[in-house]
């Protein structure tokens, strides 16, 4: 019998622990590397930034991740490992780990990123020499210890952007999760010591993801949002706190101001590993990020690829994970269902392996999904909702103004002479909408062309668009930031002029905004019909009852960038996020493919079907969608059947079943009395 | 620092990663593992106290954070239920839920230290 195929993993923060685990449960054997001397990665050392709700950082996986990777009997961890040598040919690769050569077919690298070094690339920031200035990740470290409530400062500012989107010090790229991270710490903090006065300094707010626009408007109503980042923090003379002294670009006023404590966001560096890089063969780009690797079989993953959020990164290792199955061969990849014409999404999955089905709609559960096209119904393992840009409902612009997304709109702006193009002024703010705005103003080349980007925060936390930013910069075009709408006329524009303080007026030939999008109703029910807004339901009974804005599936740390309640379903593109970018669209799409590509174990939860009274009750509470009425001849009447594919062995519907016929293999009411009764025996 | 008295139902993707990371929290508390703070059920408090708790805890995921979406919202549902029977029962057991993720040992601690001077006060008010 052949031995199993092993593949490495080097890096067990949230994207080695993801890709690791995807390996295992795909069949291979997995050696997990990391330097240190612990699992977890850098998000380890974060903490909850949950206050009534869950914040969404996904920081809390970490800890779930490091338990299943010990458990999972195909991983082999190694800590305090240094890869020295990658030795033998292509099918037969031999893995240096000091004095140890193991055979890998694979190696997986996600070693992850470092923390800027805010001291020597901005000293003028005062870490290190300044009493009360510290990084915001110290910060949090003394608000989950208590010592922050202990003896709270009066006030606290956090400063964003040190050590990135910087070109003095050739960092100039955004860090992407840093404004998350701060304005997230920031609740926090208010949830539990209210007195602190906060405020925050920033170039732009940044998000890493759906919801950014309900957290920037929380943190708008707890604490001080202010655009302009400090030119330097100092001692204050005589005294020991702090002094902020920076010029408000909305404004244009100069200030310095006494804070108690200053914390800086530490933007994301790159990794650097020479001997790891010349082993592996990495190449790198200008930032020193990973771009990949002239070895066979050497995967990148997480954020040595560049900046990313925890559950970017853990996404981003099982997608990795899920590609080198497929190049080992190890997975058998069956029909996907495509719901929502998307040739982009039916061509990657082609590349996976898969057999892309465009469909009408699903029906079945995990394990027995069928597809309706509009000749067949067609087994399937899984479906992919794809919420297209082109069926989005958009909401009325204000008179005078196109919609960015439309053949008027956008399709005229190239040729016009003086276009104005206002962003996330009438609309959630949209990161599309911000890349689209960029790319426009970088193609209109045109001698006589002129053009002005109004927004409240330009977005470049993507690879590539400070660069982009930079570039439409030079080319003439000007970015001016505004807090509120300009007032809007035929051909003109009104605004108060940040920097000055004056009245403006702005001719222009076209004026251009991103609208807000949406789904439609239509859309929604047809989802919910699928059961995916997380609690089932008998087919499409009664959708009315429920407001429409409730029907969108559910945002869980658990569920990742595109899953659903439902096993096997998950839905990406608008109907996900109305303002993901390209890129993040791109990172569900991939994400979604990656689940699909190996079967999960099956459920716990079994139904008696003698003792069943076919109530409905689990079919209705179910939140995966795994319990289904079937006949049963013996008994000839319908019972409860439980999916096993479906089901996550939560155990809800054993605790509601009013017959108790449902029995869960490892925590029945019998085991769970019989260890309460052990327990206290001891 | 909690005693053998309490008993303590963890679900598999929160409380006990909690206790794992951060066993102290906890102290000598007897633990029962659940799969999903939706497992629990009414009829696992009554036993937990019949067996000689004087305090029940179950340690379920904050709001937005459970994989099965309600399991925290239902635990709460049939610790009330529970907690209802006992009064009526005469008993004074102290039934607490605890929302926190896995990595919010600072979560589970101030439920805590609410929930035990709580129940100080109320033996502090109890008629003599």
């Amino acid at each position: 019998m052949a031995e199993i195929p092993r593949a490495a993993v080097i890096g067990a923060g949230p994207a080695g622990l993801a890709a690791a685990l995807k390996l295992a449960d795909g069949g291979l054997r997995v050696l997990l590397l990391d330097a240190e001397d612990r699992l977890g990665g850098s998000p380890f050392e974060f903490g909850c930034k949950a206050t009534d709700r869950c914040a969404n950082c996904y920081a809390c996986l970490t800890l779930q991740q490091i338990r299943d990777v010990q458990t999972h009997e195909s991983i082999e961890v190694v800590t305090a490992a240094r890869v020295t040598d990658l030795t033998g040919p292509p099918d037969g690769r031999v893995l240096h780990i000091g004095d140890r050569q193991e055979p890998v077919s694979g190696v997986i690298v996600a070693t992850g990123y470092r923390l800027a070094e805010v001291e020597t690339a901005r000293p003028d920031y005062g870490l290190g020499a300044v009493p009360g200035v510290g990084t915001a990740l110290e910060l949090e470290k003394r608000f989950r210890s208590g010592s922050l409530g202990d003896s709270p400062p009066r006030t606290l500012a956090f400063v964003q952007c040190a050590g990135s989107r910087d070109s003095a010090i050739g960092r100039d790229y955004c860090s992407r999760v840093c404004c998350t991270y701060a304005l997230r710490l920031a609740r926090a903090i208010h949830h539990r010591i209210p007195e602190i006065e906060m405020t925050l300094f920033y170039q732009d707010l940044t998000p890493a993801g759906a919801g950014f626009d309900a957290l920037v408007a929380e943190c708008e109503s707890i604490m001080a949002l202010r655009r302009g980042l400090p030119a330097k923090v100092y001692q204050e003379p005589g005294g020991a706190r702090p002094i902020v002294c920076r010029a408000d670009t909305l404004t244009g006023r100069i200030s310095e101001e006494p804070y108690d404590e200053v914390a800086l966001s530490v933007g994301l560096w790159a990794r650097e590993d020479p001997e790891l890089e010349s082993v592996l063969g990495l190449a790198k780009d200008e930032h020193g990020f990973y771009e990949g690797s002239s070895q066979h079989r050497v995967l990148l993953a997480g954020a040595c690829r560049g900046p990313m959020s925890i559950g970017e990164a853990s996404e981003d290792g099982r997608v990795a994970a899920a590609e080198l199955l497929r190049r080992v061969g190890t997975t058998v990849r069956g029909a996907v269902a495509i719901i929502g014409e998307d040739e982009h999404a039916e061509a990657v999955a082609r590349r996976e392996g898969f057999e892309p089905v465009r469909a009408r709609a699903m029906s079945g559960v995990a394990g027995a999904f069928i597809a309706e096209t509009d000749e067949a119904a067609v087994p399937v393992v899984g479906g992919i909702f794809v919420g297209r840009r082109a069926d989005a409902e958009e909401e009325p612009l204000p008179p005078h103004v196109r919609s960015l997304y439309s053949k008027s709109g956008y399709g005229k702006a190239q040729s016009a002479r003086r276009v104005a193009i206002l962003l996330d002024f009438w609309a959630p703010y949209s990161r599309i909408a911000h890349e689209k705005a960029l790319e426009l103003a970088a193609s209109r080349t045109g001698e006589k062309q002129r053009t002005w980007i109004l927004c409240r925060h330009a977005f470049t936390g993507e690879q590539g668009l400070e660069a982009l930013m930079t570039q439409v910069r030079e080319s003439g075009t000007a970015i001016i930031h505004l807090p509120e709408a300009p007032e809007v006329e035929s051909g003109l524009l009104t605004y108060v002029d940040p920097g000055m303080g004056k009245r403006q007026e702005l001719k222009v030939d076209l004026i251009v905004a991103a609208p807000s999008l949406g789904p439609t109703s239509g859309q929604l029910l047809d989802l919910d019909a699928h059961h995916l807004n997380g609690r089932a339901r008998l087919g499409a009974a009664h959708p009315t009852e429920t407001p429409v804005e409730e029907l969108q599936p559910p945002s869980n740390p658990h569920l990742g960038l595109s899953g659903t309640p439902r096993e096997g379903i998950h839905v990406i593109g608008w109907l996900r996020d109305p303002g993901a970018s390209r890129e993040a669209a791109r990172r569900a799409e991939a994400a979604a493919l990656a689940d699909l590509a190996t079967p999960r174990q099956g459920g716990r939860a079994e139904v008696d079907p003698a003792k069943c009274a076919i109530c409905l009750t689990c079919i209705r509470a179910c939140p995966h969608s795994a319990p289904v009425a079937i006949y049963d001849e013996e008994r000839e009447r319908d019972v409860s059947f439980i999916q096993p594919e479906a089901c996550v062995s939560c155990g809800l519907c054993v605790s509601l079943c009013p017959a108790s016929a449902i029995s869960h293999s490892n925590h029945s009411d019998e085991s769970i009395a019989r260890n309460l009764e052990e327990l206290h025996a001891e | 620092m909690l005693s053998k008295d309490t008993v303590a139902f963890l679900c598999a993707n929160g409380g006990q990663l909690l206790d794992a990371a951060y066993p102290e929290v906890l102290g000598d508390a007897v633990r029962v593992p659940i799969p999903c703070a939706s497992r629990l059920d009414v009829v696992h408090v009554l036993r937990a106290v019949e067996q000689g708790a004087r305090r029940v805890l179950v340690v379920a995921c904050p709001a937005g954070n459970c994989r099965s979406m309600v399991g925290p919202d239902e635990a709460e549902r049939r610790l009330h239920r529970a907690a209802a029977l006992l009064r009526e029962a005469g008993s004074h057991a102290q039934c607490i839920l605890a929302r926190a993720a896995a990595n919010a040992p600072e979560d589970l601690r101030s439920t805590l230290a609410a929930s035990l001077e709580d129940a100080a006060n109320q033996i502090e008010e109890a008629p003599a």
